[in-house]
């Protein structure tokens, strides 16, 4: 098992939960989050007061998926969440020893 | 029989009459029946397992008794409750001696699936706990006996018992109270949830209890056995049991569905509850049924707060408080404030109208409780004040101050359960206990809007994340009542539309204010708002630091005032959906797509000019609307900024226009509005250098302070000023007879016949307030912001500065020493900060970075002056 961690533009996140849907993974986890990467933040002024926005708004979405499906949950994030500008996010993989269904006990991928 | 054949024989018994018990509900859906039944069954269990392991006398052994508490000393036992059960032992020794079987005969228990909270006390650790713990006392409230020494359970019933209670009752009181509150708080105060835990929540069966209990505490005897004297006592009573009747249905229900303590009505057991006709025997629509449960709610929550009412001092007998009101109330009110009750002053009298209104308002201004006499007038009287409701304007005038005051929720929701709210505005009914499904929503439709108008009244004390902004920009608003209509009627639609419910909530809004007779401004206003409630929040779903999304937001948006009204309504709209729904984050991102489309409605102002050839949508409405010719109205806004025609009425428009065609004969037209708020002075003339300057002087010297001004340019040289002021002197207010003289004093003004500078001179020494009028300790330091870049024609000069009288001539005279042209002028106060923002040219070009300079340090001059 595999956990995706995508950083998304939070306009983008309808689009990703859809693209995931439609790969079949129904399942995930969505966090409100700030921060940049290349894209840096920027000031705007209002009424002589400053507004600095160093972090900027994202969209955390975790997904725990089956090794054989990886790829193809990986290409949905890809093509959903892609404008081709600087903060579109990134995409973070890695392992998962266990998953365990907290209602009857289920293990491994079919807790998922 | 020997324990070998009697135990199997008990178990035996209760899987079949346990079995019995659930049949019959499930056949006939009687919850009260179905409590009982199930209690009697676990008495019976009780008693044969006592018979087994304790002492085969069921009356026996002296000195031991088993008395069953809580819910199931009530006898209201549902199918997966807890059952509370005290082993009751005269002394330490003959607990000691029991303790083994008293075991055995709880894990039997146990081992039926009973899920047993045994407690075993001797008769002077009960009075002693009970000090210490308060939730055991209240326990013992609910008693009855269930097996061994029987004289002893009698001296412990009717002595000992009442005689602690009695003696704990204070303590016992503020803790029945303290958990009351506490709940109800965990609960968002409301009892409007979308799925409900029927139990715990306000208007559950715990708030049953607690009216039993305090009646209990404080009078020895449960409410529900006390003779009622009054016919209204006796119906409310009526009501009461029929609720916690059905509540006792629905929980029997919710336990057999789930096979355990499950008191949350989801939405999969409420379409199964609507389906069987939980209650009331027949199926019925969802819908339907769910507002059975909030009317059976209501009525439960209704006698809590009454009971906890008693909680407070005692009150001095009506009488005496009236005559207390008749001495100190000025003759003729209606209706008093005492001791945070309101009463009326003539509670035998029918009702009237304006006293009912008089009511709620007191209600909204001072979060006070209606006295019993005076809901007692309220019930009943519906018939009676729907024949005197005051038509139009009048009626508006009787539900703004409700709207207008702090707690204007609470007086709502009271108007909406006496009926009163949906007799005048019955565009509201279709959302009485509404539930819509989504993931988001916690509450009815009808309470989500309540809390909408809560939150922005809560906004002044807000500690919220960006709290402070958004009150900010609440108090900025000349027209909060048209924001909080908008709140009131902004998801009507979903009353009686399955698709997209905003159309038919314009709909049903301008209904609504056509009856109200508002202006075209008032109308426009809210009905625009509710048509665009929903799109800021749909903006935030996009990338808002992107400048695509901004623009297209500003597009529908249009204008600054509608923008801070929007911002506004999504902010309460977001944070009434559920306590944790406005996420710092989201809270954040909100504001700061205000800023954003502030900002870029101020800055691209003269980008988006209108050209009469490509009639846009809007200047249709106005051609449609207007009995001037449409080559009048196109001539006249032909080169004017998109701005003008978003926020004029198409009648101001088609007026303006008309007035700009008298040009030709007069130096200048001025319409005047006067109001005891602001007042409005719109002049229409041929530009000309220091005209701005000019008439903001003038309006000086008259002793006017400018609020908001705003100034516009046609293609055609025209301009059309316009400003608000406040007359702090009442010179045209209190004086029409001034009002020709002042007109004719601008007209002199703008034809140079009267030289403004002149009139400054003359100008008492003593106007020194500021454009709000407000002076304060901290000033707004001096700030002045170039923009070369937003405007592809014009500089922009932002000029922050503390607010001072005649500072706008200043400002303008400057500019206007230095050639520079006004196209554009918007002229705002913050506080003592006077904030506007002027679009500049110069021979008809951006002023280069010399005038700047030489601007600015001119500026800075005049302004930072001693």
């Amino acid at each position: 098992m595999q956990k995706i961690e995508a950083i998304i533009q939070p306009g983008k996140l309808e689009a990703v939960k859809t693209a995931l849907i439609e790969a079949g993974i129904d399942g995930m986890t969505i966090l409100e989050a700030r921060g940049h990467g290349r894209q840096k933040g920027h000031t705007e002024f209002y009424r002589g007061r400053e507004y600095s926005v160093d972090l900027l708004p994202k969209i955390k979405l975790e997904v725990v998926v089956d090794d054989e499906v990886l790829d193809k949950a990986v290409e949905a994030i890809l093509t959903a969440a892609r404008s081709g500008k600087i903060g579109d996010g990134k995409i973070f993989i890695s392992r998962i020893d266990e998953a365990i269904r907290i209602r009857n006990d289920e293990r491994g991928p079919r807790a998922l | 029989m020997p324990p070998s054949k009697a135990l199997p024989q008990a178990r035996q018994t209760f899987r079949t009459r346990s079995d019995a018990v659930r049949n019959a509900f499930l056949s006939t859906g009687a919850g009260r029946a179905c409590v009982a039944a199930r209690s009697d069954l676990i008495d019976a269990t009780a008693v044969s397992l006592w018979q087994i392991f304790v002492e085969r006398d069921e009356y026996g052994p002296a000195g031991l008794t088993l008395l069953a508490t809580g819910g199931f000393g009530r006898r209201e036992l549902a199918p997966f409750s807890d059952l509370d059960m005290l082993f009751l032992a005269a002394s330490p020794e003959r607990e000691q001696k029991y303790r083994e079987l008293i075991r055995q005969l709880t894990q039997e228990m146990w081992d039926l699936g009973l899920r047993v909270s045994a407690t075993t006390r001797t008769i002077s650790e009960c009075a002693d706990t009970s000090v210490d713990n308060p939730e055991f006392a209240i326990s013992l409230i609910d008693r009855h006996y269930v097996a061994g020494d029987f004289e002893m359970f009698e001296k412990f019933d009717k002595q000992l018992v009442p005689s602690f209670l009695k003696k704990l009752c204070d303590p016992l009181i503020q803790n029945v109270a303290s958990l009351y509150r506490t709940r109800h708080d965990r609960y968002g105060n409301t009892l409007f949830h979308l799925e409900p835990n029927i139990k715990e929540c306000p208007g559950g069966l715990r708030d049953s209890h607690v009216s039993e209990w305090i009646a209990t505490l404080l009078d020895g005897t449960p409410d529900k056995e006390k003779p009622s004297s009054e016919q209204q006592a006796a119906s409310n009573r009526e009501e009461w049991q029929v609720g916690v009747d059905f509540l006792l249905g629905v929980r029997c229900f919710l336990h057999y569905r789930s096979e355990r303590d499950d008191n949350v009505l989801y939405w999969q057991a409420q379409d199964d509850a609507a389906k069987r006709g939980v209650g009331y025997g027949a199926e019925m629509p969802v819908e339907r049924w769910m507002r059975h449960y909030y009317r059976h709610a209501r009525a439960i929550e209704w006698r809590a707060q009454r009971a906890m009412e008693r909680i407070q001092p005692p009150q001095p007998r009506l009488t005496y408080r009236l005559r207390q009101w008749r001495s100190n109330s000025p003759k003729g009110r209606p209706v008093a404030l005492h001791r945070g009750k309101l009463i009326l002053a003539d509670a035998s009298a029918e009702i009237s109208f304006d006293a009912a209104m008089t009511v709620f308002q007191r209600m909204a201004q001072t979060d006070a409780q209606l006295a019993r006499e005076t809901e007692e007038a309220l019930s009943g009287a519906l018939q009676h004040l729907a024949s005197q409701l005051p038509p139009g304007r009048a009626l508006w005038n009787q539900i703004r101050p409700v709207l207008q005051a702090p707690f204007a929720a609470q007086a709502l929701r009271s108007m909406h359960a006496f009926g009163i709210l949906d007799m005048l505005i019955p565009e509201f009914h279709g959302i009485d206990a509404l539930v819509i499904r989504d993931a988001y929503h916690r509450y009815t439709v009808d309470e989500h809007t309540f809390l909408t108008i809560d939150h922005l009244h809560r906004l002044e004390n807000s500690d919220a994340p960006w709290g402070k902004e958004f009150a900010n920009l609440y108090a900025e608003l000349d027209r909060p009542d048209l924001l909080l209509l908008s709140l009131l009627l902004h998801d009507t639609g979903k009353g009686r539309s399955d698709a997209a419910h905003t159309p038919r909530s314009v709909a049903m809004a301008a209904s609504v204010v056509d009856r109200f007779e508002f202006s075209q401004e008032e109308r426009d206003l809210v009905t625009q708002l509710i048509s665009i409630h929903l799109e800021m929040s749909a903006a935030l779903r996009r990338d808002i630091f992107d400048a695509e999304t901004v623009r297209a937001f500003a597009a529908i948006v249009g204008s600054p005032e509608m923008l801070r009204v929007l911002a506004l309504l999504t902010y309460a709209d977001i944070k009434a959906v559920h306590t944790d729904a406005l996420t710092p984050w989201k809270a954040e991102n909100l504001w700061r797509l205000y800023i954003a489309t502030s900002n870029f409605l101020d800055r691209n102002l003269d980008e988006v000019r209108v050209h009469a050839d490509t009639a846009s949508t809007r200047l249709k409405e106005i051609y449609a609307a207007s009995a001037v010719e449409n080559a009048t109205i196109d001539r006249f806004v032909e080169g004017l900024p998109e701005r003008y025609l978003r926020t004029r009425s198409a009648s101001q428009v088609s007026g303006h226009a008309r007035l700009a065609e008298e040009l030709s004969k007069h130096p200048a037209r001025t319409i005047l509005d006067i109001s005891d708020d602001i007042c409005q002075l719109t002049v229409l003339a041929h530009d000309r250098p220091f005209l701005f300057a000019d008439l903001a002087g003038a309006l000086s010297a008259w002793g006017m302070d400018i609020v908001t001004a705003e100034a516009f340019a046609n293609l055609q040289g025209v301009v059309i000023d316009t400003f608000r002021f406040t007359d702090r002197y009442g010179t045209l207010t209190l004086n029409p007879e001034e009002h020709p003289r002042f007109k004719q004093m601008v007209g002199d003004v703008v034809s140079r016949k009267t030289s403004a500078e002149a009139l400054m001179k003359g100008r008492p020494s003593n106007l020194k307030a500021t454009r709000s009028g407000v002076r304060r300790k901290v000033r707004a330091s001096l700030d002045l912001r170039f923009d070369d870049t937003s405007s592809s024609h014009s500089t922009l000069l932002q000029v922050i500065a503390p607010d001072s009288p005649g500072l706008l001539h200043l400002l303008t005279r400057t500019f206007a020493e230095h050639g520079c042209d006004i196209g554009v002028a918007l002229i705002d106060t913050e506080g003592d900060a006077a904030i506007d923002v002027f679009y500049l040219t110069h021979a008809g070009a951006k002023l280069e970075a010399e005038l700047q300079a030489t601007l600015a340090a001119d500026l800075r001059r005049l302004l930072e002056k001693p």
